[in-house]
């Protein structure tokens, strides 16, 4: 099960990067959210037009910020986007996913190399942190002198070094913004132990049942059963002989059920059993898990334009 | 007996479709804010933004004079969320626009002047002014689709028979007018 599970991820991964090869343009759909996959990771960079070292840097300033203020973000860098307005691409992006906690911080910053435009989005809540004209003033300092010159590395790095520095002298902003999470790990901390007791419970007594009441140690075989019907009384007498395998003691265990001529229906299908096995073919794949944006919203604030 | 039970389903089913019908109601009311807000806004910017022009070019004074003066007209007209009629939304609208259309001739006309560009208060200003328009679209966007639920809700059977007897009716919705959604055209 797991190794078919690994196999699918392994095609659908590969036929992302073949869509992504060859659209070249990208959507607000097919633009990869690695953030989804890898909750430390807010760099997309799907073209490589940044160094993997750049992107290193910023992913690490962009993960403190969001354990340390709660600011949810992305830095998208690509070659050419639809529609080739930035802002429009930016905002329809971040309303789409929900960019953002609850405190509506979300960021995102997007610079599309080809189309020759850059923007700084804000999320409603984070607009008087980042009031449009200091988005300006970062875009205008740090990161259009560097565009002209095509260091995109320098731009954005620089860029987001500004950003975060002001995000980070923020007092107002908190890291839990997150009351639903909260929520669903309530919720979840009240299931799993259920969950676990009722595994508990079932396994146990399955265990009891199954050992030997002699040596109290192995489990025992089933060896015979015999079905007696009494027409009578409409009862059928089950007799089922178990085995212990080491110390050869035997075990009858009888009991009776209506007679079945045909009209009743079957018993209740076990419902602790199958949980057993469904548990046991779950597992995430190493390595860390993907985040999930809070449904942030933008109401449009924000800095851009074109170099 | 059954036109009894219809009647009782009917009056069920309606109490609880008029709480939703106030809520959408008030959906309308706070869309409606936000986007006098935005609007507000952009007027509270105006001033400065003159006067920085100003500054750098004083042969420029028609075409800020026009700006202030659409300034001015604009914000005497206020509309209430619960009177959001046809006529008062359109007034409103051409009023805002012809802002729109003013701010539009200032800003293409400041291209003359490199060193008003190149003025980094200038240029804040600018990028403020800019959010300001994106924060009216997506304001008015989001009036537009509060209004289109709150219609779908009250016009849908069997709310239609009672939104009426409850004072709930047809708002109207902003509409892409000729003028705001190209751009300004530049006469010298």
């Amino acid at each position: 099960m797991r190794i078919v599970v690994c196999l699918l991820l392994l095609l659908l991964h590969a036929a992302g990067h073949l869509t992504e090869a060859l659209a070249g343009t990208y959507t607000t759909d097919n633009l990869p959210m690695v953030y989804l996959q890898d909750r430390t990771r807010h760099v997309v960079n799907p073209d490589n037009i940044l160094s993997p070292q750049a992107v290193q840097l910023m992913d690490s300033l962009l993960y403190r910020l969001e354990t340390e203020k709660g600011v949810q973000s992305v830095v998208a860098v690509v070659e050419r986007i639809e529609g080739g307005d930035c802002y429009e691409f930016a905002i329809t992006l971040g309303n789409k996913w929900g960019v953002g906690n609850k405190q509506n911080s979300g960021l995102i910053i997007l610079l599309s190399t080809e189309d020759r435009c850059y923007q700084i989005l804000t999320g409603e809540g984070l607009e008087g942190t980042l009031p449009d004209a200091i988005c300006r003033r970062i875009e205008n300092r740090k990161m259009v002198p560097f565009l002209k010159t095509g260091e995109w590395d320098r731009a954005m790095t620089e860029t987001v070094t500004a950003v975060c520095g002001i995000i980070q002298g923020d007092m107002s902003l908190t890291p839990t913004g997150t009351d639903e999470q909260e929520t669903d790990s309530g919720l979840l901390w009240f299931i799993v132990p259920v969950l676990l007791i009722g595994m508990f419970v079932s396994w146990y007594s399955n265990r009891k049942r199954s050992t030997c009441p002699h040596c109290g140690k192995h489990p025992l075989h089933r060896i015979n059963s015999v079905i007696q019907t009494d027409r009578l009384n409409g009862i059928e007498h089950h007799k089922v002989y178990y085995r212990c395998p080491h110390c050869g003691h035997t075990v009858c265990r009888s009991h009776d059920e209506p007679f079945d001529n045909g009209t009743g229906f079957g018993g209740f299908p076990p419902v602790v059993g199958p949980f057993h096995r469904g548990f046991g073919g779950q597992g995430f794949g190493g390595g860390f898990s993907g985040g999930n944006f809070g449904g942030g919203s933008f109401g449009g604030g924000g800095a851009g334009g074109e170099f | 007996m059954t036109a009894a039970i219809a009647l009782m389903c009917m009056v069920l089913l309606n109490s609880c479709s008029y709480n939703k019908m106030v809520e959408k109601d008030e959906a309308v009311s706070t869309a409606w804010s936000n986007v006098e807000t935005q609007y507000q806004r952009r007027a509270d910017l105006i001033p400065n933004l003159v006067s920085t022009v100003k500054g750098y070019a004083q042969h420029e004074s028609s075409t800020l004079e026009a700006v202030v003066e659409a300034r001015s007209k604009a914000t005497q007209i206020t509309v209430d969320p619960s009177n959001l009629t046809a006529e008062k939304l359109a007034e409103y609208q051409k009023a805002q626009g012809a802002v729109t259309s003013a701010l539009g001739k200032l800003l293409a006309v400041t291209e003359n002047y490199p060193q008003l560009r190149a003025n980094e208060n200038f240029s804040e200003l600018q990028a403020q002014l800019e959010g300001t328009e994106n924060r009216i679209t997506e304001a008015r966007k989001r009036y537009n689709e509060a209004v289109q639920d709150y219609n779908i809700l009250i016009r849908s059977f069997p709310n239609n028979l009672f939104a009426g007897m409850f004072g709930f009716s047809k708002k109207e919705k902003f509409e892409a007018e000729a003028g705001t959604s190209t751009a300004p055209k530049v006469e010298f």
